[in-house]
């Protein structure tokens, strides 16, 4: 009689949330993220500096991230819906459709550039003296590799003018690693367009005055969000109200700046579903418009 | 780490200098080599980064993939923030530009697309304050070819901060400094460590010559030191040796000056006292500073000197070419008498006489000239008795003579002798003898007219020159008179001494015709007055001369007969009465002149006790005794007379027992005979050396007795042992009854005294009989023996045979000893 009750607390023991275990310091939080969120930095950099630096953050909480970057995006979601990660750092299309995995007060956006939500830009060059998107017919076209969202827009736009597809429409879509190399392969004349974020276009303008001159904007989008953090639906909250405050913070510390820099963050913002609705807006036009066009 | 010695001070600024110096110059002039290798080094590192970049962004260049180009040049440039920017220029005239804060692309001319570098260079690398067209301020710009799959693509620059090269070059430098310091202060401690020593012995040198320099000239550096400074020690002993010999030498010198009675003054070389010495002052009488700055001739007039004396320093000083000038000057001012000076002057350096300088010597010859005034007189003056000298008298002599002569008058000598002053003078010491002198001067002196010259000759010589006297009856009163004053005593250490003295006296023109002649004649009778017996005076004869060349032609072969031994002893045995023997002999003095031949003892012994030679004719006799009596070794006494004067002699027993010693004689041997108013002298003067005499063992007998008058109960008294009955009693034996009585009582006197008689001079038989049948013990006369050769008397005293028979000898012509 004992000895079942023993074991059965025991099992009780095992199964229990995390945070009976967690006398101790909890386990880190795990994380998937895809290329695309990196915004141009390397996989190692970002997998490093996340370990070192952002946990040295976190270390008052007692809580620590661990990151790792999925080329495979498949096996990343796959991953996260199974359990074995925590958290995921996704574009916002993948972000929406992971809704109901995604705890409802861990969602979280990074905000590059002056602004949250950016616009998509379709840049061409000045020398080529385009107007319209039509005139990108037979064009190359370069993208980031996290830019779905801007390939959403892109299509939609294309849509609209009774195009087709970027896919379709362009002779050559060129998938580049970050945005920047989109701006830097149109203005060497490597592509005829390119989709990239707001942000990332004033950015390569500061890099690269020239850029003004000679780059302009065909098409712009609304702002929206592109990418975003969550933690699953099942995560701890008291560890939320644990680490979050170390990371929101109208006075970040010096670390958080450092942090910040490193990987071009302004800040990083709490975001809800209301966030994505300029992202479902666009997903739910081009869902009409390609459903039209088919 | 206090430097002691600024030597060393000095030695280590310079060395930190010089090492300073040394140390940046070599840093500085390695500074291109380093400059160099940083060039190579930068040049390196250029390399290094291009050629990664170029292998990294090759393809992407050559694919004109300029966003890969483009992006990975910003990531190598964000990793190696020393490297500012890279272009990459195309040989078609594109420059893509990099840098951390952005990039940028230009078309540049053909002619810019290579950049023109050295054939032999890979590579260009130079440092410019600002890199044209980049804004790159303060980098170096490499460029090098870029080459991709052996096509020459174009150039690529890159720019790398100079901050990693200033830093090197700066830190090239500080290390250059501290090392420079590290080393310099090693040196320095190192030469700290080596110079202790050194400065120690410098430290001790430095002592040494700060004593010396403090005046003490005995401090010495100790001269075991490190090589040049013992030679400096050795050599700064020695000067500090040759300084002190001399120092002392002048510092006696000094003191000398100012302590010799001489007064100094120095002039400079604008002729003005600089240097007066205190005997100026006491010559002068006036304080030394009233005289600094004077001149000469300020000098002469201060000190009253005649003008024309002045004058003739003025000219001996200025126109006489030498180096010093004297001349004597008298001073009436400072003293009264005048003070005598002798003023010398003397040049310092004789080369230049207008400017150099000379000193002044003012001498005192005060005393000397009266030295010279008292010499001068005492040239006529006879020290002792203040009477004018022999000089003197010749030259009194002289003029009266010559005045006599001229004014036809008359005028006469004197010449005096003290009666056996010699005696006075031996006997008591000359200080009784110069008191004797002094008032036998005073004697004469009073018994003289004011205006005769009395002086004194030598000696105990008197001479007197009487003016105007010619009757030889006055001269004879005032011989008189002389003698009589000379006849009171002299007293002299409370003892009364009596003196008498002979005179002779010539008469002018009657006794000679010049001072010579008359004081030749003085002399002579002088001599007559004292061979008839003395305290006399004679009127010289002209027989005089003769007796007095016999005199002394006498005394002196006397001189040479003792010094030639010409004298001889003989003699004549005593014989004992009653036995018949001969106990002993009277030794008796013979002289056989060469040429006059047997000169009697009675005749020579006088001449010798006047000339003072009995002393040594006394001496030889005994010794040729002693001598005699040593040969005979027959146990014979030998009876010696002896004079009076001999007695006089304080070294007369000495000199007999010495005699006695150097032959082994015992002196009860000898029996010395004196006569007897020889022993028996008025004041018994002679008793304490007869007593003397007697201790010393000799035997003594009186001589003659009965031709005296002492007294016999004075004979009592006397140390004797026999008597010797004059010969006058025994010639008048047995026949004359007062004869008779008194040689009764003499040998009566004799045995109650238990004193010997010897009857002296027995010629006949009845005269011994007499002398027998009355108790004379000894017999001594021709009735026996004559004086025989001491040969002869040995022979005659054999051992065996002492009883003789009387002999008459025809031997001596004369009887009696």
């Amino acid at each position: 009689m004992i000895n079942l009750l023993l074991i059965i607390l025991l099992t009780c023991l095992l199964t229990a949330s995390p945070d009976l275990r967690a006398t101790d310091k909890p386990s880190p939080i795990k994380l998937g993220g895809t290329i695309g969120a990196l915004n141009d930095r390397s996989i190692t950099d970002a997998e490093i500096a996340f370990q070192v630096i952002f946990n040295e953050l976190l270390a008052e909480a007692n809580e620590s991230f661990s990151l790792k970057i999925y080329k495979d995006q498949n096996l990343l979601f796959d991953r996260f819906r199974r359990g074995e990660l925590q958290g995921i750092l996704t574009g916002s299309l993948h972000f929406i459709e992971l809704d109901s995995l995604i705890h409802d007060s861990a969602r979280y956006s990074v905000q590059f550039g002056d602004k949250l939500k950016q616009n998509y830009l379709l840049l061409v060059r000045h020398d080529d003296n385009l107007t319209s998107l039509r005139q990108l017919k037979e064009k190359t076209l370069s993208m980031g590799a996290s830019h779905q969202v801007g390939k959403l827009f892109l299509d939609v736009e294309l849509l609209q003018q009774q195009l087709p597809v970027s896919d379709q429409f362009f002779k050559d879509i060129h998938i580049v690693k970050g945005a920047n190399t989109s701006i830097i392969d149109l203005y060497f004349g490597k592509v005829d367009a390119a989709v990239v974020p707001k942000f990332t276009f004033e950015t390569s303008q500061t890099l690269n005055p020239q850029i003004k001159n000679k780059i302009e904007v065909l098409v712009s989008s609304e702002p929206m969000i592109h990418q975003a953090v969550g933690l699953r639906h099942d995560f701890p909250q008291h560890r939320i109200d644990n680490f979050e405050p170390h990371i929101l913070t109208d006075q970040p510390s010096k670390r958080l700046i450092n942090v910040f820099e490193t990987f071009g963050i302004e800040c990083i913002h709490r975001v809800t579903e209301e966030s994505f609705k300029e992202v479902k807006s666009l997903q739910n036009r081009y869902n009409k418009l390609n459903g039209l066009s088919q | 780490m206090k430097i002691r010695t600024t030597i060393f001070r000095h030695l280590y600024i310079r060395m930190a200098i010089i090492l300073l110096c040394i140390s940046l110059a070599f840093s500085f002039s390695l500074i291109p080599v380093y400059n160099d290798k940083l060039s190579r080094m930068l040049a390196a590192q250029g390399s290094t980064f291009t050629n990664t970049t170029i292998a990294a962004c090759g393809e992407a260049l050559y694919t004109a993939d300029y966003s890969f180009v483009i992006n990975y040049t910003k990531k190598v440039l964000k990793e190696t923030p020393e490297v500012t920017f890279v272009n990459f220029i195309s040989s078609d005239g594109m420059r893509l530009n990099i840098s951390q804060s952005g990039w940028g692309v230009e078309t540049v001319g053909k002619d810019q697309t290579q950049v023109k570098r050295p054939s032999e260079q890979p590579y260009s690398l130079k440092h410019y304050t600002e890199i044209p067209e980049t804004g790159i301020r303060d980098a170096f710009l490499f460029n090098k070819p870029l080459v991709i799959s052996g096509l020459l693509w174009g150039d690529i620059e890159i720019g790398i901060s100079d901050s990693e090269y200033n830093s090197l070059m700066l830190s090239y430098f500080r290390n250059v400094i501290l090392y420079s310091f590290v080393l310099l202060a090693i040196s320095l401690l190192i030469l700290h460590g080596v110079s202790i020593k050194l400065s120690s012995q410098l430290s001790k040198l430095r002592q040494t010559a700060s004593l010396l320099s403090n005046g003490d000239l005995s401090a010495r550096a100790p001269t075991e030191a490190i090589g040049e400074i013992s030679l400096l020690a050795t050599t700064l002993n020695n000067m500090a040796f040759n300084l002190e010999t001399k120092t002392n030498r002048v510092e006696q010198l000094a003191r000398l000056v100012e302590d010799t009675d001489d007064a100094i003054a120095i002039f400079d070389k604008s002729h003005q006292i600089s240097f007066i010495n205190n005997a100026f002052a006491n010559i002068t009488g006036q304080n030394i500073d009233n005289y600094q700055g004077m001149t000469l001739q300020e000098l002469f007039q201060n000190l009253d000197i005649d003008k024309r004396k002045q004058h003739e320093i003025a000219l001996g000083f200025e126109h006489v070419k030498q180096l010093n000038w004297s001349t004597d000057i008298t001073i009436s001012k400072l003293s009264n008498p005048p003070t005598h000076l002798t003023l010398r002057i003397e040049r310092f350096d004789s080369a230049n006489q207008e400017e150099s300088s000379f000193f002044v010597v003012l001498s005192d010859i005060t005393q000397r000239k009266q030295l010279e005034q008292e010499l001068e007189t005492l040239a006529y003056i006879d020290k002792l008795t203040k009477l004018p000298n022999r000089r003197y008298f010749m030259d009194a002599l002289t003029a009266n003579v010559k005045d006599a002569t001229l004014s036809d008058t008359s005028l006469a000598v004197f010449f005096l002798d003290l009666d056996n002053f010699k005696l006075i003078n031996d006997s008591l010491g000359h200080e009784v003898g110069d008191h004797v002198l002094n008032e036998a001067a005073w004697k004469l002196q009073d018994s003289l007219r004011s205006d005769d010259i009395v002086c004194r000759l030598g000696g105990d010589e008197f001479t007197v020159i009487l003016k105007n006297v010619t009757e030889t009856e006055k001269l004879a009163t005032i011989a008189d008179s002389i003698l009589a004053s000379f006849s009171t005593p002299i007293l002299c250490n409370k003892r009364e001494l009596r003196i008498t003295t002979s005179i002779g006296i010539v008469q002018f023109p009657q006794h000679g015709n010049d001072e010579m002649e008359l004081i030749k004649n003085a002399d002579t009778a002088m001599y007559a007055a004292k061979h008839s017996g003395k305290n006399s005076y004679r009127f010289f004869t002209s027989d005089m001369h003769r007796d007095m060349k016999y005199y002394l032609e006498l005394e002196s072969a006397l001189r040479s007969a003792i010094i030639d031994s010409n004298l001889e002893i003989v003699y004549q045995p005593f014989i004992d009465i009653e036995t018949n023997r001969i106990t002993n002999c009277e030794a008796l003095l013979r002289w056989n002149h060469p040429q006059r031949g047997l000169i009697p003892p009675g005749r020579f012994i006088p001449i010798a006790e006047q000339s003072g030679l009995i002393s040594e004719v006394g001496n030889w006799v005994f010794t040729e005794v002693c001598r005699q009596i040593k040969t005979w070794n027959n146990g014979i006494n030998v009876s010696i007379n002896v004079s009076g004067n001999e007695l006089a002699d304080k070294t007369f027993i000495n000199r007999l027992e010495k005699t006695l010693v150097e032959y082994d004689i015992d002196p009860y041997r000898i029996q010395l005979e004196f006569t007897e108013h020889v022993l028996v002298s008025k004041d018994g003067s002679n008793l304490p050396i007869l007593n003397a005499l007697k201790r010393a063992g000799f035997a003594i007998a009186i001589d003659d007795f009965g031709t005296g008058f002492s007294s016999l109960s004075y004979i009592s008294e006397l140390p004797i042992d026999t008597i010797k009955i004059d010969k006058t009693f025994i010639n008048k034996l047995p026949y004359d009854r007062r004869t008779i009585a008194v040689v009764n009582s003499i040998i009566s006197l004799a045995k109650n005294l238990d004193l010997k008689t010897v009857g002296e001079g027995v010629e006949k038989k009845e005269q011994v009989d007499w002398l027998q049948a009355n108790g004379c013990n000894t017999i001594q006369g021709y009735y026996y023996h004559r004086p025989m050769s001491a040969h002869d008397l040995q022979a005659l005293i054999k051992p065996d045979n002492l009883r003789l028979m009387p002999t008459i000898s025809n031997q001596y012509s004369k009887p009696g000893k």
